[in-house]
């Protein structure tokens, strides 16, 4: 069974519809990667999921259990972590007071404290700003920080919307090895990307959007190969 | 010495009442994103439930502080729910959320007015000035300058360690971000509603006992709750802190200075305008921006 899954998907703002019908699945351990060009939808697609956005019809389930009608704060508690693009952050508060937010709605403090140290293990980037305000760090280490404060939740699902945007190649690498790091622990991943290449490359499997539909999907390789796929959505050209 | 001693006390005072009434107020604004005017009608509501329990000579301040806390929190709480949070999830913007509690506070004001008095009223217990070192005080400006310090410290202490008070600054550092991390915004906003508008409601218990009682008791003070507020930079606690003393301190240095030249005290409330455009003009986003 997927951990999340989303069934004919119809969504947008007020009355205007932005996306519509899109199925998507992710599985357990597994980084899935929707791409499209600037506009197709992918954000709002995935703040569809979040109930962020109106829905106007289509199903979404969390192993198997029905949460459309759920509101974003329950979403989250169910084990749906987000990472947004911008204001990704809590910019008035520390470091680790960012990731202590992550872990709101749980209980065990113990396990709380040992996952915050282990996060401040993983990115030594914010280890060593711990005590600092989230405003005073860069782009990437803000991404960092989003990261593990999504995990701090214990997610099932790491939603992400654009990691890599914004970032420097060394950074972006930086996330990607982060971002497989997490798969490796059994969490699915779901990244909206523009920069089509990276994701497509460390993708299990692919969803192209276009104008708020879903035109192809596959194995992310079987994706990079697509002769249409390359010439009308990626030029040829490998982006780096 | 004994004057500039007397001064500075006075200060305290004046700075008491503002942190007291302001503080809700800013807490709000940072959850809420709008100035709500009824805050003037909390602090006169607190004064008037502490009016039921100070009306005999024999009254219990604490009783009447804890009184006015829980009542008007209450009232915060009911407005909440049937006036600001319905217009909050249509997407009400700032002007009408603000209209809306323009509107809220007259039918507060009037309420209180056709319910009890119009006239003023005054509580019984008469509290009589001591010497204390060089200044005279009353029992009630005491009582007064340790509720402002438990509540300073209090929401310090709320708001940097426990879960609650963080998630507070972190809905109004974020507020999306706050309901994407699992935090129900709804119920934290419940919470900052009561815990403000108690603490309004316990300025108007102390204003009231001060001078007088009126169904304009909070409506007379709420320009400089306003300019402390905005002084502070709106929505940060710590400026509203430091704005309420300043406050105080120029208002009661401006009297001075006014009664020096010949001016009436009446003038005083211009001080405090005078300050505020000036911190404004250095400082656009207030002390703490």
């Amino acid at each position: 069974m997927a951990v999340l899954e989303a069934q004919e998907v119809t969504a947008g703002y007020g009355d205007a519809v932005i996306v519509e019908r899109i199925s998507v699945k992710v599985e357990a351990g597994e980084i899935v990667a929707v791409v499209g060009p600037n506009g197709s939808g992918k954000s709002t697609f995935l703040k569809s999921l979040l109930g962020l956005v109106r829905r106007f019809c289509g199903r979404i389930l969390f192993e198997g259990r029905d949460i459309t009608a759920f509101p974003a704060w329950r979403i989250a508690r169910a084990g749906i972590g987000y990472v947004p693009q911008v204001n990704n952050v809590f910019p008035n508060l520390s470091v680790v007071e960012n990731l202590q937010m992550g872990a709101y709605f749980r209980q065990d403090k113990g396990g709380i404290q040992a996952d915050c140290s282990e996060i401040l293990e993983m990115f030594p980037e914010l280890k060593r700003r711990s005590r600092f305000r989230a405003e005073t760090l860069s782009g990437g280490e803000r991404q960092l920080l989003a990261i593990g404060r999504a995990l701090m939740g214990r997610p099932q699902v790491l939603l992400l919307d654009e990691p890599l945007a914004f970032l420097s190649p060394k950074t972006a690498a930086l996330i990607l090895r982060q971002l497989a790091a997490i798969k490796e622990r059994g969490i699915g991943l779901l990244l909206v990307e523009q920069k089509t290449f990276l994701a497509l490359e460390a993708a299990d499997y692919g969803y192209l959007l276009s104008e708020g539909r879903c035109l192809m999907e596959g194995r992310g390789s079987a994706l990079l190969a697509d002769a249409s796929l390359r010439e009308r959505f990626l030029g040829l050209r490998k982006e780096v | 010495m004994g004057e500039f001693a007397q001064i500075l006390l006075n200060a305290a005072i004046t700075g008491s009442i503002y942190l007291l009434a302001g503080t809700g107020l800013t807490l709000t604004y940072g959850l809420l994103r709008f100035p709500n005017f009824a805050y003037a009608e909390f602090i006169t509501f607190g004064g008037y439930i502490g009016y039921l329990l100070l009306q005999k000579p024999d009254g219990s301040l604490p009783l009447a502080v804890a009184a006015a806390f829980f009542a008007t929190g209450l009232l915060s709480l009911f407005s909440h729910l049937l006036c600001f949070r319905p217009l909050v999830n249509r997407r009400a913007s700032l002007i009408p959320l603000m209209v809306a509690s323009i509107g809220l506070g007259y039918i507060i004001r009037y309420s209180i007015g056709e319910m009890w008095s119009w006239a003023a009223l005054s509580y019984q217990p008469v509290w009589q000035a001591f010497d204390l070192g060089p200044v005279r005080v009353t029992a009630l400006w005491l009582y007064l300058i340790g509720a402002a310090l438990f509540t300073g410290i209090g929401l310090h202490l709320l708001l940097t360690r426990t879960k609650t008070g963080k998630a507070i600054r972190a809905i109004a550092g974020n507020p999306d971000l706050a309901l994407v991390s699992g935090i129900n915004r709804d119920r934290i906003t419940f919470f900052t509603c009561f815990l403000g508008a108690g603490f309004a409601g316990v300025a108007g218990v102390f204003r009231a006992a001060d001078t007088q009682l009126s169904p304009v008791l909070g409506w007379d003070i709420l320009l400089p709750i306003f300019a402390v507020v905005i002084l502070g930079g709106i929505g940060s606690f710590y400026g509203l802190i430091m704005a309420a003393f300043l406050l105080g301190l120029a208002e009661n240095f401006g009297v001075i200075l006014l009664q020096a030249v010949g001016l009436s005290t009446e003038y005083r409330m211009a001080i405090a305008f005078l300050v505020l455009i000036l911190v404004l003009i250095f400082r656009p986003k207030g002390l703490a921006g």
